[in-house]
């Protein structure tokens, strides 16, 4: 069909039909553009005009579209035969497969191939248009691959052999296939006068073939690692998540199915997910699959899930464990408060933090307790866990004498936080407040005690020894002037009397050193 | 038209920084032209050209006696500590201060090693001042009172200077206690030991100065 299309071009360009140009190629008249090849007009007395070459294409691919009457004009105007004589011989176009099995998966990667032999001279060659079809298992007609014509030009065929090959990459496997079975794939040529297809050739031997026949199967998807978290006794309303993985050599779009069972193993729910391969995960509290009255009750389950072709009805084959729903209270929790050793709120302060709860069931259950705090926007500092039986009389819960804060905290508003391990009236497991701003004071010590007494007064009598210290060994005092009087031997004798007065302990040494005058 | 009392407490303290700057700045100065203006009068007498450095300093140099160069020294450590523990412990004119170190800051020993540091600091100033040239010995701040004939009553004074500016130190610690809080009471009294101290330690470059003009 192009083939037309492309002799009415070579026409165009080489007669230089210049009323076309003026009509379809607009007023572009750069010559030296970067828009790709462009055609001269034949000038008239009023300058020379240009037609683009990519425009004139548009312009013509627009017309078949918008205008297909006169595209039809136009091409039964400019139609040329091709050259046709009683020497042509037709060209032999046969499928090639170098592999001997032909039983493949359908995500297995194929290589199917095309051989044309034109033995026909050069200037006799007329170009092919190959069609690639397949007709899949249970279908009774064959399905174009290729839109567009896969073109074997004159000039591209061997020398020697006299032969072309196409490599059919725009099929690289059978994926996309929804059924299995019997696959046969063929090619229709076309050489613009002749049509015929690669099945009409007989005799053949490997690798060459009229027609290629595969025998397409399914991969089934594979399920693993299956797992239920959190482990061990759960309640019902943790956050319990189904998780395991499906693989898929085909890479289909997985339905995935889970089961839960009971006790006795009757199927109490099921839940289906749409999946590429990879993990898959059901939470339990998205899809409500467990209730307060399943506390004590422990589940099985298991997967069942297809590709589209294949169904496995259940995997594992035996039903797996879990989770155990664990009996609990139902707490009811009130009167969260904390009280300071001082109203000034200081951050070295001593803090007491409580709460009341108590179970809204008649049973008695230990439940943890976990205190927190926090200032600004930090991170929530876990201060103390403590365990409480918790019965259907309210239980004061005390965190007394904590130090909660640090130095940093200080001018800080802060945030307290008890969290529980069972879940309360809200359903929530945590119950937080705003404290109250923490005071500015960074130091904890007043001025008068002895911490700050130990601080000042070693500093200062250090500052002073450490002065005494430094003119003893620079010898400044009478050293700058002897020094520049050049009187060392007095000093060295009134060393010499001094030496003698003094003991050896540090005491002595220090006194000395203070007494040097 | 009426002042404002907390107006004019609030830009003492300024003013009593900008004195206290002024104060050592103009000393230095003195002090450094003091000598310069007697190292031209010595050549001079001499019917030299020029006297060398090093010879006018060896000739200038007077022994002041090693416990009063001592406490000296001392003093001039405590007065660093005592800017330190006035301008540094908390905020007042920088906008930075230890408190921003707050771990240690508050920490049992926090004060002191806050002291003790900015006295190490000074030591080694000194220590490098001292290492100078023998034509710079007036930059040399150990041998600052070997340049000037000092009585004994100037001698009492400045050795006095170290309880003054201990007391300082003290009222800057209590400043720094309270922190948030401010004490203007304290930060001025602080303040104006700190620049009674300072003058009476430059004391015999200003005298001298006097003397010099009169």
């Amino acid at each position: 069909m192009l083939r037309p299309v492309a002799v009415i071009l070579a026409l165009l360009l080489i007669a230089g039909v210049s009323q076309a140009g003026e009509v379809l190629g607009g007023g572009d008249s750069s010559g030296g553009g970067d828009s790709g090849p462009s055609v001269s007009s034949g000038g008239g007395g009023g300058g020379s005009k240009q037609i683009d070459i990519d425009r004139l294409l548009k312009t013509i691919q627009d017309g078949k579209k918008s205008k297909p009457a006169k595209f039809e004009e136009l091409r039964t105007l400019l139609w040329k035969d091709p050259i046709t004589s009683e020497e042509y011989q037709m060209p032999t176009v046969l499928m090639y497969y170098k592999g001997n099995n032909t039983t493949v998966s359908r995500n297995q990667p194929l290589e199917i191939i095309t051989v044309a032999t034109n033995n026909n001279p050069l200037e006799m060659r007329r170009m092919l248009d190959l069609y690639l079809e397949v007709k899949g298992p249970g279908s009774d007609k064959y399905e174009r691959i290729n839109s567009w014509p896969e073109k074997i030009q004159t000039n591209e065929y061997s020398e020697t052999t006299n032969t072309s090959l196409r490599i059919w990459g725009m099929l690289p496997s059978f994926s996309y296939l929804k059924n299995v079975g019997d696959a046969r794939v063929r090619v229709n040529v076309s050489d613009g006068v002749n049509k015929w297809s690669t099945a009409s050739y007989s005799g053949l031997k490997p690798p060459y073939y009229s027609e290629l026949v595969f025998n397409v199967t399914n991969s089934l998807p594979v399920m693993s690692d299956f797992d239920v978290i959190p482990g061990g006794l759960v309640r019902y309303n943790d956050p319990i998540e189904y998780k395991a993985n499906i693989a898929d050599a085909d890479g289909d779009l997985l339905n995935v199915t889970l089961h839960i069972l009971d006790e006795n193993g009757v199927e109490l729910k099921n839940e289906t997910l749409n999946v590429k391969p990879g993990a898959v995960s059901f939470k339990a509290n998205e899809y409500g699959f467990f209730k307060e009255a399943d506390a004590g009750k422990n589940f099985t389950y298991y997967y069942s899930y297809d590709d589209g072709i294949d169904f496995i009805s259940k995997d594992p084959a035996d039903p797996l464990k879990g989770p155990n729903i664990r009996k609990g209270p139902k707490l009811s929790v009130d009167k969260l408060g904390f009280s300071s050793a001082s109203e000034n709120y200081y951050w070295w302060e001593k803090y007491g933090f409580n709460l009341r709860a108590k179970n809204l069931n008649p049973e008695k259950y230990d439940v943890a307790f976990t205190l927190s705090t926090r200032t600004g926007k930090n991170e929530w500092n876990t201060v103390e866990t403590k365990t409480v039986r918790i019965g259907p009389d309210p239980v004061e819960v005390t965190f007394n004498n904590t130090k909660p804060f640090q130095v940093t905290d200080a001018g800080e508003t802060f945030n307290y936080r008890v969290k529980y391990s069972e879940y309360d009236q809200s359903g929530k497991d945590a119950m937080e407040q705003m404290g109250v701003r923490i005071n500015g004071k960074i130091v904890p010590y007043s001025i008068y005690n002895p911490v700050m007494v130990m601080n000042l007064v070693p500093m200062l009598i250090l500052i002073l020894l450490g002065s005494f210290f430094m003119e003893r060994k620079l010898k400044k005092g009478i050293e700058a002037h002897e020094s520049a009087l050049g009187r060392n031997g007095d000093r060295k004798n009134n060393k010499q009397e001094r030496k003698g007065k003094s003991d050896g302990s540090i005491a002595g040494k220090v006194l000395k050193m203070l007494r040097r005058g | 038209m009426p002042i404002d009392i907390s107006t004019v407490m609030n830009s003492l303290f300024p003013a009593g920084t900008l004195l206290l700057a002024l104060l050592l700045i103009f000393a230095a100065i003195l002090h450094v032209n003091n000598l310069n203006r007697v190292h031209k009068l010595m050549a001079v007498l001499q019917h030299k050209k020029e006297v060398s450095k090093a010879i006018f300093y060896k000739e200038m140099t007077i022994s002041q006696g090693s416990n009063f160069t001592a406490l000296a020294l001392a003093a001039w450590i405590m007065l660093f500590v005592a800017v330190a523990y006035l301008y540094l412990l908390v905020p007042t004119i920088l906008p930075f201060s230890y408190m921003d170190i707050a771990e240690l800051a508050s920490s049992i020993m926090g004060f002191a090693i806050f002291g003790i540091l900015v006295a190490c600091l000074a030591g080694v100033i000194y220590l490098f001042l001292d290492k100078l040239p023998q034509d710079h010995r007036d930059l040399r701040l150990m041998e600052l009172y070997s340049f000037y004939s000092i009585s004994k009553n100037m001698k009492k004074m400045i050795s006095i200077t170290v309880i003054a500016l201990c007391i300082s130190v003290l009222l800057s610690a209590y400043i720094g206690t309270i922190f948030p809080a401010h004490s203007q009471p304290a930060e001025l009294l602080s303040l104006v030991l700190l620049v009674v101290s300072a003058g009476v330690l430059v004391m015999p470059i200003y005298k001298e100065a006097w003397e010099a003009r009169r």
